[in-house]
């Protein structure tokens, strides 16, 4: 392979006039579309970068594999394999949500990973270098690569999430499951449960541009995840109740146990906060994240 | 046309780039040389915009890099081969950068191409050699068809095919009326590639000028004189500057005069010339003398006494009516000399 390579250039090499003519057909594409940074392109870019690489892969494949197997871990060895699913629709849709919380918290882990391996791969293999010789302002493409990580987490996580239900759906159907997956109370379980999946990703993601190495994005990600908020509940009182629920994945378990066909006045407020707090942890990680690759040396 | 003015960067305690003015002109190759840690990646990184400088500014073709609306077709910068996700195929490598600047599919093909790579395009770089990287980062450089090139050590791990074709791209590339800038250790081959050189040490640049005039300036003048009777020439020769040495079969070699003179002296004295062979230094010769000072890391065997045998005294031609030029014989001397008169020309 590697003597042909050679073999060409130095024919190639040998007249030179062939050499230039090759770099000079392109000259006239300089003027013909010379077209500079697009935010399109940079978008184009980091689609391109996220789907030629095998971990990105590997985790859709962890992710799906993890929470099939564990929806159909639960779903036959729950109490309802005898005592049978009640009919009332909310009931379901509440089962269906409680399976789907369980899924994610174990899919939070696995998307966690994802995010901070984003950019802190880009560093470790200095992959950066060119990524930020390509689009020097830098940001356009951080906010490019945030954005490509959180649409293909996005339709990842609602892929996975169809799944598992179809997996729980095969395995309960005949013992009273029947909700459909578009009605309004599961669905709007699925899409809280998503959007929680790919606040953690975008908020690893942001680490990884402050630590610059995945190592220490997945070591930060997961001690806020589930390390503080335990380490907080073991905190005197009017500590654990008034920080507590500022956690990421304190509020975002908050969002996900919710019978929704019941929200009514301070529970709506409370879940209303609660969103705030997990959007306010990506955001602040991008932000942070966006400000540090804005202004350090490469 | 690379730019850099009053060019400083500090990291913690150390001037990594110490207040750097240089040009650097296009339609010819400028070679940058420095030992390691002078600055010559640090000056490049902050060419395209990877290292803020601390003070100064530099820019290409008129402003600095990250304000160019298109920065991949201003400038093509191969600074580390490694500058690669090592999962990811070549090809897909060229793709992702290309689509930054809406490059055509096409074009990347055609770099593959030109750089020899299409064997292994789509391979996982991890496997790559080294030489099979250095040209994928060459692929990567000249994907936007860029008015400048700055390549970093680009013939680092190739075969004597790749460093002779890389020798031919550039020098068409500049032919073609493009900046190159290229840096490289291996001082034979930038005697063969550069036009121009711009010399950095401990961050400052200790000479700016055409190739010939950096060697000229920075070697001794040494001239190889056979004459049937050596003893007598070498009389004729004697002079406080001038050091003759006999070789076997009546070889002379004589420094601190020029064969002009030599010519004169032998036709007064009425000696007999069998040759007269005025000797240039190589690149090698004038890049070490030039950096001797400025050298952080060196190998501990080859200080002192090694290094200033192996540059011997050298000086350059200071006053041409004294056929005897009034050049020191310290060798420490000798190199300031040879250095003031380099900083002078990079004035």
């Amino acid at each position: 392979m590697t003597t042909t390579g050679t073999r060409t250039a130095t024919i190639d090499g040998a007249r030179p006039g062939i050499r230039i003519a090759g770099t000079r057909a392109s000259a006239g594409t300089r003027d013909g579309d010379a077209r500079g940074i697009t935010f399109g392109g940079l978008l184009r870019s980091e689609w391109i970068k996220l789907r030629s690489l095998r971990s990105t892969w590997i985790v859709v494949a962890a992710l799906v594999a993890m929470s099939a197997g564990g929806a159909a871990l639960m779903a036959v060895s729950g109490p309802w394999m005898q005592d049978g699913i009640p009919a009332d629709a909310s009931a379901q849709a509440m089962f269906v949500a409680q399976l789907l919380a369980i899924v994610t918290m174990f899919a939070q882990l696995v998307v966690a990973v994802f995010g901070a391996l984003s950019l802190g791969g880009e560093y470790a293999t200095g992959m950066i270098r060119s990524t930020m010789t390509a689009a020097p302002r830098r940001l356009g493409a951080f906010s490019a690569k945030a954005i490509v990580l959180a649409a293909f987490t996005f339709v990842l996580t609602i892929a996975n999430f169809v799944v598992a239900y179809l997996v729980v759906l095969a395995i309960l159907g005949g013992h009273g499951l029947s909700i459909a997956l578009w009605h309004p109370d599961v669905a709007l379980s699925l899409l809280v449960d998503a959007g929680y999946l790919v606040a953690v990703t975008v908020f690893a993601f942001g680490i990884g541009a402050v630590t610059r190495s995945s190592a220490g994005a997945i070591a930060i990600t997961l001690g806020v995840l589930l390390v503080v908020p335990i380490v907080l509940s073991f905190l005197p009182e009017p500590v654990a109740t008034s920080v507590g629920p500022a956690m990421l994945s304190t509020a975002g378990q908050q969002l996900m146990f919710v019978d929704w066909s019941d929200v009514t006045g301070t529970a709506a407020n409370d879940l209303a906060r609660a969103a705030g707090v997990v959007a306010a942890w990506p955001a602040a990680s991008a932000l942070l994240g966006g400000i540090l690759i804005a202004k350090r040396d490469v | 046309m690379i730019q850099a003015h009053a060019l400083t960067k500090q990291y913690g305690s150390k001037r990594a780039v110490d207040d750097v003015s240089f040009t650097i002109a296009p339609g010819r190759v400028t070679g940058f040389l420095g030992p390691n840690g002078a600055g010559k990646s640090t000056t490049m990184r902050m060419i395209v915009g990877l290292d803020a400088p601390t003070s100064g500014r530099v820019t290409v073709g008129g402003r600095p890099y990250r304000e160019h609306r298109a920065p991949l077709r201003e400038v093509g910068a191969l600074l580390d081969a490694k500058a690669v996700h090592r999962g990811r195929s070549a090809r897909d490598h060229l793709l992702a950068i290309a689509a930054t600047h809406g490059i055509p599919t096409r074009r990347v093909d055609e770099v593959i191409g030109v750089t020899g790579l299409d064997a292994v395009a789509g391979k996982r770089v991890g496997g790559f050699s080294l030489g099979m990287g250095q040209r994928l980062g060459i692929a990567a450089a000249l994907l936007g068809d860029p008015h400048t090139l700055i390549l970093d050590e680009p013939v680092n791990g190739l075969d004597p095919d790749g460093v002779r074709w890389v020798r031919e791209l550039v020098r068409g590339l500049a032919a073609d009326g493009r900046t190159v800038l290229l840096s490289s250790h291996l001082m034979s081959e930038m005697q063969l590639t550069a036009d121009h050189l711009i010399v950095i040490g401990r961050g400052r640049i200790i000479a700016d000028a055409p190739v010939a005039e950096v060697v000229a300036a920075s070697t001794s003048s040494a001239v190889r004189v056979r004459t049937p009777e050596p003893e007598r020439l070498m009389r004729a020769l004697e002079h406080p500057h001038v050091t003759v040495e006999l070789g076997a079969e009546g070889a002379l070699t004589v420094t601190g005069t020029t064969s002009d003179a030599i010519g004169m002296i032998a036709a007064r004295s009425g000696v007999v010339l069998l040759e007269l062979a005025p000797i240039t230094g190589s690149l090698e010769d004038a890049y070490l003398s030039l950096t001797d000072a400025s050298v952080d890391y060196r190998a501990g065997g080859a200080d002192g006494d090694g290094a200033h045998g192996r540059h011997g005294a050298r000086a350059g031609r200071r006053d041409p009516q004294d056929p005897h030029d009034p050049s020191g014989p310290d060798a420490r001397a000798a190199r300031e000399t040879a250095r003031t008169s380099t900083m002078e020309m990079a004035r």
